[in-house]
């Protein structure tokens, strides 16, 4: 049996059951995590290329397996980041458990997740795009989950996947050229263009961080926090393994009139723009759902700008990087869900003022996680924040100003969403967080403090993913 | 009583209907995709983007056998379904123009609105026609190029233009239209063929969905509630 069948199969028999006692929030919330922890202890314990038994029968996990005339295959680099998501997606459902989410996304999560894993097993890798849009359509259903009303955050972000696939087509067209005429360099340049211009689209650095932006500001905060978590995933995944199969598309150019704007140019200076756009704006948001939103699009922009570095940076940085953004958008989402909660979907700072003061734990875990999203000292996202500092300064001290100033700019929205938190109550009859608000808010606080004191915690994830990646060295 | 003749079989429909070929199918899809970005009108939109889908079986029956063009016509009438039952559950079959109402009165049907889209969409149109020998991607044939940058183009301006759930499915469909002869004409797998129309169902599906979940569209503004 191929390790596929099990990544495949697992997720759709329990999303079933879950799906059974979606009506029961415990069992289904029960359900829905172990079958997503036990997803990734898994992937994350198995051997890529070695065989190992499950369930009395042994599973070969590199193997291909033929589906609906497509094949799939789970490589190191697949299995470990399917590990990372159905661990965060474990995460994302104990929050839920006590901040509701919508009945339907404990299901509809692993659904997802086993899309994702199409997504990131499919052979081509030109298919994944439209894969990538496949997950992002089921995805609008537990976006919008049944509100009333706006539709921009479930609606936008389908654009730049569906504007994708086609250039991805185009340049897997150019690809298969290349052998009928093998003296002409056109053809291949031809398809690292197109794909180059398709990794820009789903990678989305400014300006085109508009879907991601809408979706965390109307989504429900836990399960947008997955999804922006999966989506920039999958999508550094699919970067890695056309590099891996395509060593030509390093150093691409976008366009022949223009050799210098590559695809790494426009990451770096793109997740710069995203870094201080989302800085400059959370600095004056009267809205603690908008401020998380820039906050988590501030983090990607470092992401954007450690891909973009290329052989300066490395796989460990875009990792450390993304690991602890996922870190910080679950326990911070967290907080948010709470909060919105209580203050009846309103989050503006006239609707959120005073809550603080009821609700000490969800706020101080929203509060800390947005600051561990601006790579704040003393929270998960200073160590990879620094590292890219360093990285940054060490050619042009400007580059890492600008960064720098976008989490200022944070900070600054920051405190004055303490200032609406902990301001006069308006309502006296709400009520104090119970002890499993308590219980799980304290977890997550943990979960950021603890690597700020204790950054060896990272060595192993990293080490394990450096592994996976390692058959690409210095990215871009 | 004459006997009825028998219906013709698939391939000689498509073969009398090549007569159309050239063109007048350029034409039908054409006026059908500008009309299907520029209206506001919902039903209008949706003649228009059936209009576009039997004149995309008549460009993709030049390319390929006649059972997969007669699936884009399917694909687009399913999709054209799905949005029409969407608009009667979401409230909008009740007035033949769902145009914006404002402090109870309903604004003229050629809402301001509708004259800018027209403009851009004859502006689109335009540049478009102008640059036709110019046109990109030499590995096209004529007629199947000039219709895939026009529904590629019309895509991107209905989704800048297009705020609602319908007009924005509406452009992604367009997109994914040209996509499908880009695949027609490239890479004519039948399962990738298969893997875009079902794309093109569950999108037409979700945005049915929130078509739904967006209600009214002049619910929402002052004055407006039903």
């Amino acid at each position: 049996m191929s390790g596929v069948v099990v990544i495949f199969t697992l997720p759709l028999l329990a999303a079933l059951l879950v799906y059974l006692l979606r009506r029961w929030p415990l069992p289904s919330t029960v359900l829905a995590g172990l079958a997503a922890l036990t997803l990734g202890w898994l992937l994350w314990r198995w051997p890529n290329d070695e065989a190992v038994r499950f369930l009395g029968r042994v599973v070969r996990v590199d193997a291909p397996v033929v589906l609906l005339d497509q094949t799939f295959v789970l490589d190191a680099a697949a299995q470990w980041v399917l590990g990372w998501l159905a661990l965060a997606l474990a995460g994302v459902y104990l929050g839920a458990w006590r901040a509701a989410q919508g009945r339907t996304f404990f299901p509809f999560g692993l659904v997802l997740w086993s899309l994702f894993a199409a997504a990131l097993t499919i052979r081509p890798l030109w298919l994944a795009p439209i894969l990538l849009t496949v997950v992002m359509v089921v995805a609008t259903f537990v976006i919008q989950a049944g509100r009333q009303g706006s539709t921009r955050g479930a609606l936008r972000p389908l654009w730049l996947p569906v504007l994708a696939i086609p250039l991805f087509l185009m340049a897997a067209w150019y690809v298969g050229q290349t052998p009928l005429d093998p003296e002409s360099s056109l053809t291949l340049r031809t398809a690292g263009q197109l794909a180059s211009v398709g990794l820009l689209l789903l990678l989305a650095p400014w300006p085109l961080h508009g879907p991601a932006f809408s979706l965390g500001e109307e989504g429900p905060p836990l399960v947008t926090a997955w999804l922006l978590i999966a989506l920039p995933a999958a999508a550094v995944t699919l970067l890695q393994g056309l590099l891996v199969q395509f060593e030509w598309l390093q150093g691409a150019v976008l366009s022949y009139a223009l050799p210098t704007v590559r695809l790494a140019e426009l990451l770096l200076y793109g997740g710069m723009a995203t870094c201080l756009w989302a800085g400059l704006a959370g600095a004056v948001q009267t809205n603690v759902n908008r401020l998380w939103s820039y906050a988590s699009l501030f983090a990607y922009g470092a992401v954007l700008i450690a891909l973009g570095l290329g052989a300066r940076g490395s796989w460990a940085l875009v990792w450390l990087l993304l690991i602890a953004r996922g870190v910080a958008m679950v326990v911070s989402a967290y907080g948010l869900a709470v909060i919105r909660q209580r203050a009846g979907g309103q989050t503006d700072f006239t609707h959120v003022q005073g809550l603080g003061t009821r609700l000490p734990w969800a706020s101080a875990a929203f509060l800390l996680g947005t600051l561990s999203l601006a790579g704040m000292p003393l929270t998960a996202g200073f160590a990879g924040q620094w590292a890219l500092m360093q990285a940054l300064g060490s050619t042009d001290w400007l580059q890492a100003v600008v960064v720098l100033a976008g989490a200022v700019g944070l900070a600054v929205g920051v405190i004055r969403s303490l200032s609406a938190l902990l301001g006069p109550l308006r309502n006296l009859l709400l009520e104090r967080e119970d002890r499993i608000i308590i219980v799980l808010a304290g977890l997550g606080l943990l979960a950021i403090l603890l690597p700020a004191f204790y950054p060896t915690v990272w060595q192993k994830p990293l080490s394990a993913v450096v592994a996976a990646f390692s058959s690409v060295a210095g990215g871009l | 009583m004459q006997p009825l003749p028998p219906f013709p079989d698939l391939e000689t429909l498509f073969a009398q209907a090549q007569q159309l070929a050239g063109l007048p199918t350029l034409l039908i899809i054409g006026v059908g995709t500008a009309v299907a970005v520029a209206a506001l009108d919902w039903r209008l939109a949706l003649a228009a983007l059936m209009l576009v889908y039997v004149g995309l079986a008549l460009l993709t029956a030049n390319l390929l056998p006649p059972q997969w063009a007669l699936l884009r016509v399917i694909t687009g009438g399913f999709a054209a379904l799905i949005w029409y039952l969407s608009a009667q559950q979401a409230g909008w079959g009740g007035r033949f123009l769902p145009f914006r109402h404002s402090q109870g009165v309903q604004a003229r049907p050629l809402a301001s609105t509708t004259l800018f889209r027209s403009l851009m969409v004859l502006t689109l149109a335009l540049w478009l026609v102008v640059l036709r020998p110019r046109l990109p991607l030499p590995m096209l044939p004529g007629d199947a190029r000039f219709a895939i940058f026009w529904l590629g183009a019309f895509g991107l301006l209905g989704l800048a233009l297009g705020a609602e759930a319908l007009q924005t499915g509406i452009a992604l469909l367009l997109w994914l239209a040209a996509t499908q002869l880009v695949v027609a004409v490239l890479q004519p797998a039948p399962d990738l063929i298969w893997l875009l129309s079902s794309l093109e169902l569950l999108l037409a599906l979700a945005t049915g969905y929130l078509m739904i979940a967006r209600g009214p569209l002049w619910a929402d503004e002052p004055g407006g509630q039903e």
